[in-house]
């Protein structure tokens, strides 16, 4: 390792020090009386200075990611097993991480506005720990680092998320999060450990030739062990059926860490599945995982929509949303999966995802899962933000809290509208290059199943629309209960309008967004 | 004539949406008058496009006038490409008109009218964009914009039951709209290099190169898209409710434009691209046209509220766009001149009938505002109370059922005399619809205009100048086309003629 490559880690390193600065200071500063420290160096300007900072060598991770290749790091034999890869596709999902990481830090200034909290700082340590850890689920190649950089999200995510210690909203949330993230992750354990125990190893990659090279005991012992691994990162997307805990979590949750749950924590998530099923076991090598992460999409597309339609509060309908969101994601996983050729990748030693067979057009689902993936950061993001600021206004995030808001917010309702009209994938929004994307990489395909799951998802954005224009409805032609305008703080307005900006602009300004992306998985 | 003329047209309206967004609320005159003086530059520039553009110049597939291409989304191939040729340069003139007399007679709305104008300059923008769009993705992009500015307008500013026929709106169309984009993924990856382009789509042979199956899944994609949008019976259901509720202006623009963007999907995407395919399933589009031609005027004459019965008329009258684009596309032994003429009949029937129902509307405006009733049994005798409305209102209902002078009785001549040499029984079939609109309009007219006076209704205040200044442009097309079609019919033919020879040798 030299120098130079000190770009690729940067952030990670950045990220877990600073983390430790701000609990450190923080601790510091509740001892002194009247908290004059924390005025002096409050914990949430250093989280943001350093989220900005972090972002900018975000970026030059992804940039030098594509530009030198991938980075192995803590290589456990010197032929190259290593357990981290930062490639273009780990940096990818690393900066999405990053950025919504500093726009929840943005949001959250809002949201402790008059909540004068001691513990401040272990909020804003426990957000940059957890961003560290996504940007080392997103770069881990072996099922140990898998394991416990996954734990380390999850742990810093239940402790966020039941945050207000007082509220009995937020500790549910805590706690339930908690109860099935063990139970998932402890499933997901043993899984990886029928794995080794079939293969003798632990890298990605030599378990794809393990089994590519019919070393295994019995195909179908390891495609039980997928399906158990399959458990702990279908949680962390909230994949159906693995979605119990988003809804109660998502309420209860504050809000900015729901937001942030939602894109950021899920980024981890889309990031370590799509690596683990297209490179430890790819569709040659016979496990046949492809049905099950069908029917697993089409399932999480279409409860998640239905009972979305049911929702009487914004975050829980935004939870179901989500679990719906994901769905589509996992479109392009699977239309990827039919034309990820491993065999290159796997010949060299150790894993890259590689989105295009030889020689052949490169098929647009891995592409399309990462534009997906931004435009999802910016839509949803740029929902909760207006959840937050009718939150902080009404004391409610129910959906009849929304009513006549465009008499009373025009700006922030009129965003909304977009962010949903993104979100169901109707142009002119970055959720509909996101959602073309991904459709065309099933129709790319040209496989019946692919394109029966396609028609199921489209069928789904129609009816998403249903419960995503029931607010809209509500907010153009409800009666508002008064007359007073709801106004954001300005870092929250800022946030709303760069997201309403970013999420029209990657339409009308595509090819570069769609060629950083083609690049970080080529 | 430079060729950024049209993204002007286009994109406008759209600077003019923003420019109301920076108007404060309060300042409603301003706010007004400025969207209709912006919605005015667009239709100056298409009149100046009408008479620059030149009618036997090069058509779709083998080109387009006033072209602009630039590379979009380089990576997948979309591009910028924008163009028109006879087949929507009439479309696009005739939205550049509608909206500003839609605008015109708008001046009175007096509910948040902010939202309003800018919401009626969005969607103007998305609907110009439909029609010069030549590049699929473009064209998909702005056949959606159009969507949610409507769902609004209905919504915002429609009638009791404006909140169920929002959503119902917008929901019907965009079942329609995802076939439509699923079809036009499917045709994406089965041309070599990949294209979005509408042109090279049509030149590739595009039925051959998706098979049998391929083609036929494809065809009802975009069928489906297309046809609900039209309506055609039986995808009509969310039309009566959309026409009901929607404000006056927005039922003009919905009929007027709104509906012409499914047929002109017709004749600018499955008979050009698909012709073929087109041709195996003419038989089913025919019996779907001749069901909705006779469902159509059948359920119109049932009708009670007047709104309503202009409603299901247009389920009518866009049956014989319908039955013209089949018979052009018919495997019978009909010739070019046949098809040609079918296609002339149903872009005259399309542009008529904007002309026609819009007015239609825009009088049902007129009265619904005075008596606030759109109850046809509590009219009676206004034509002896006010003689303005009665004259105007007339005239559209015979312009309506196809009175020769008339421009209404153009189109559907040219449709039947093309069909005639497709197939004569389904030809024959079609009239019952002309006689049935016949009788319920002019049962309409007489149980509007005509017998005793409504007690109620004596003293009804007459048309004024704001009402006849929004129907006076639209009255003079309705008798100069009736009279002298030449100077249209010569832009339609050319592009007719085109699309004519895919179903000859």
């Amino acid at each position: 390792m030299t120098l130079t490559d000190l770009i690729y880690v940067a952030p990670i390193l950045m990220l877990a020090v600073f983390g430790l600065v701000v609990l450190i200071l923080g601790t510091i500063a509740d001892r002194f009386p009247k908290g004059r420290l924390n005025h002096l160096l409050p914990p949430e300007y250093l989280t943001l200075a350093v989220m900005v900072a972090t972002t900018v060598m975000a970026g030059a991770a992804l940039w030098a990611g594509i530009r030198f290749g991938a980075l192995p790091l803590f290589e456990l034999k010197p032929s190259a097993n290593p357990l981290i890869l930062v490639d273009g596709f780990a940096a990818f999902f690393g900066l999405i991480a990053v950025i919504g990481t500093l726009v929840v830090a943005v949001m959250s200034l809002e949201y402790f506005g008059d909540h004068n909290t001691r513990n401040r700082a272990e909020y804003f340590a426990l957000l940059l720990f957890a961003t560290a850890a996504i940007l080392l689920t997103a770069a881990s190649t072996d099922l140990l680092m898998i394991y416990l950089s996954i734990e380390f999200l999850s742990l810093s995510s239940y402790v966020l998320a039941a945050y207000w210690k007082n509220d009995n909203r937020s500790s549910e949330a805590g706690i339930k999060y908690f109860l099935f993230g063990a139970v998932s992750s402890a499933v997901m354990l043993y899984g990886m450990s029928m794995l080794y125990g079939l293969t003798n190893s632990t890298n990605l990659g030599s378990i794809a030739s393990a089994i590519g090279r019919g070393e295994v005991l019995s195909v179908q012992a390891a495609l039980a062990a997928v399906v158990m691994v399959l458990a702990g990162l279908g949680f962390k997307l909230a994949l159906v059926p693995f979605h119990l805990w988003a809804p109660d979590t998502y309420e209860g949750a504050p809000t900015p860490i729901t937001a942030w749950l939602s894109v950021a924590s899920k980024a981890a998530g889309l990031a370590v599945a799509t690596r683990f099923l297209l490179v430890a076991v790819p569709m040659q090598t016979g496990v046949n995982w492809f049905e099950i992460m069908l029917v697993l999409s089409a399932a999480s597309m279409t409860l998640g929509n239905l009972v979305a339609i049911t929702q009487k509060n914004v975050k829980r309908m935004l939870a179901y949303s989500s679990v719906a969101q994901v769905g589509y994601m996992m479109v392009g996983v699977l239309a990827a999966a039919t034309a990820h050729d491993p065999r290159a990748a796997v010949e060299a030693g150790y894993l890259a995802v590689s989105a295009s067979a030889n020689g052949a057009a490169p098929n647009y689902g891995l592409a399309g899962l990462l534009i997906y993936a931004v435009s999802y950061l910016f839509m949803n993001l740029g929902a909760f933000a207006v959840v937050i600021a009718v939150e902080r206004k009404s004391g409610s995030s129910d959906i009849e809290a929304f009513s006549g808001m465009m008499k009373r917010a025009p700006l922030l309702a009129g965003s909304l509208v977009v962010f949903f009209l993104s979100l169901a994938g109707i142009p002119p929004t970055a959720g509909f290059l996101g959602k073309f994307y991904v459709f065309a990489a099933a129709i790319q395909t040209a496989r019946t199943d692919l394109l029966v799951l396609a028609i199921i998802a489209v069928a789904n954005s129609v009816v998403s629309v249903y419960y995503y224009f029931n607010v809209v409805r509500l907010m153009a032609m409800g009666e508002a209960p008064t007359k007073v305008p709801v106004e954001a703080s300005k870092p929250l307005m800022a946030a709303v309008v760069v997201m309403l900006v970013l999420t029209i602009g990657i339409l009308i300004a595509a090819p570069p967004v769609v060629e950083l992306a083609k690049a970080a998985v080529l | 004539m430079h060729s950024w003329i049209l993204t002007l047209i286009t994109f406008i309206p759209l600077v003019g949406a923003v420019i109301i967004m920076f108007i404060p609320r309060d300042r409603t005159g301003g706010i007004k008058w400025t969207a209709v003086g912006v919605s005015v530059i667009p239709l100056v520039l298409a009149t100046i496009l009408w008479f620059a553009y030149d009618s036997s110049g090069v058509q779709f597939p083998k080109g387009a006038q006033f072209m602009v291409d630039v590379p979009w989304i380089t990576q997948i191939g979309v591009r910028y490409m924008i163009g028109v040729d006879g087949v929507s340069m009439p479309m696009v003139w005739l939205t550049t008109l509608l909206v500003t007399l839609s605008l015109i007679y708008s001046l009175i709305i007096e509910l948040r009218p902010k939202e309003y104008f800018f919401l009626f300059l969005v969607l103007e923008t998305g609907m110009l964009g439909t029609f010069v769009a030549l590049d699929f993705f473009l064209f998909y992009v702005f056949w959606e914009l159009t969507l949610v500015p409507m769902y609004f307008l209905i919504g915002i500013w429609g009638g009791p039951r404006r909140e169920y026929a929002a959503i119902k709106f917008f929901l019907y169309t965009l079942v329609g709209s995802v076939a439509m984009l699923l079809a036009i993924l499917a045709m994406y990856f089965n041309t070599s290099p990949h294209t979005f382009n509408m042109m090279e789509m049509a030149r590739a042979g595009m039925d051959a190169r998706l098979g049998g199956v391929g083609a036929a899944l494809v065809f009802w994609g975009l069928f489906l898209g297309f046809a609900i949008k039209v309506p055609v019976w039986p995808f009509h259901t969310w039309l009566p409710d959309a026409h009901v509720e929607a404000p006056t202006a927005g039922s003009v623009i919905l009929a007027g434009v709104l509906l012409k963007m499914g047929t002109y999907g017709f004749l600018r995407v499955l008979l050009p691209i698909l012709p073929r395919t087109s041709e195996r399933f003419w038989f089913y589009m025919a019996m779907l046209a001749l069901i909705s031609i006779i469902y159509g005027a059948l359920v119109a004459m049932a009708q009670k509220d007047l709104k309503k019965l202009i409603a299901y008329s247009s389920v009518n009258h866009m049956g014989y766009v319908i039955l013209g684009i089949a018979a052009a596309a018919s495997v019978t032994g009909a010739n070019l001149a046949d098809r040609a003429m079918a296609l002339n009949g149903a872009m005259m029937q399309m542009f008529n009938h904007g002309v026609i129902t819009g007015a239609l509307f825009l009088l049902v405006g007129v009265i619904y505002e005075r008596t606030h009733t759109r109850d046809l049994d509590s009219f009676g005798g206004l034509g002896a109370r006010i003689p303005v409305f009665a004259g105007l209102f007339s005239m559209a209902c015979f312009a309506s059922l196809g009175l020769p002078g008339l421009s209404g009785f153009i189109g559907e001549f040219f449709v039947f005399r093309g069909a005639f040499g497709a197939n004569i029984l389904i030809t024959a079939l079609a009239t019952i619809g002309i006689v049935v609109t016949a009788a319920y309009l002019l049962w309409t007219i007489q149980r509007v205009l005509l017998g005793p006076t409504n007690p109620k209704l004596e003293k009804l205040p007459d048309a004024d100048a704001r009402e006849v200044w929004s129907l006076a442009p639209l009255m003079a097309l309705m008798l100069l086309f009736g009279v002298w079609p030449a100077p249209i019919l010569k832009i339609l033919n050319t592009a007719s003629v085109e699309i004519a020879r895919f179903f000859v040798g």
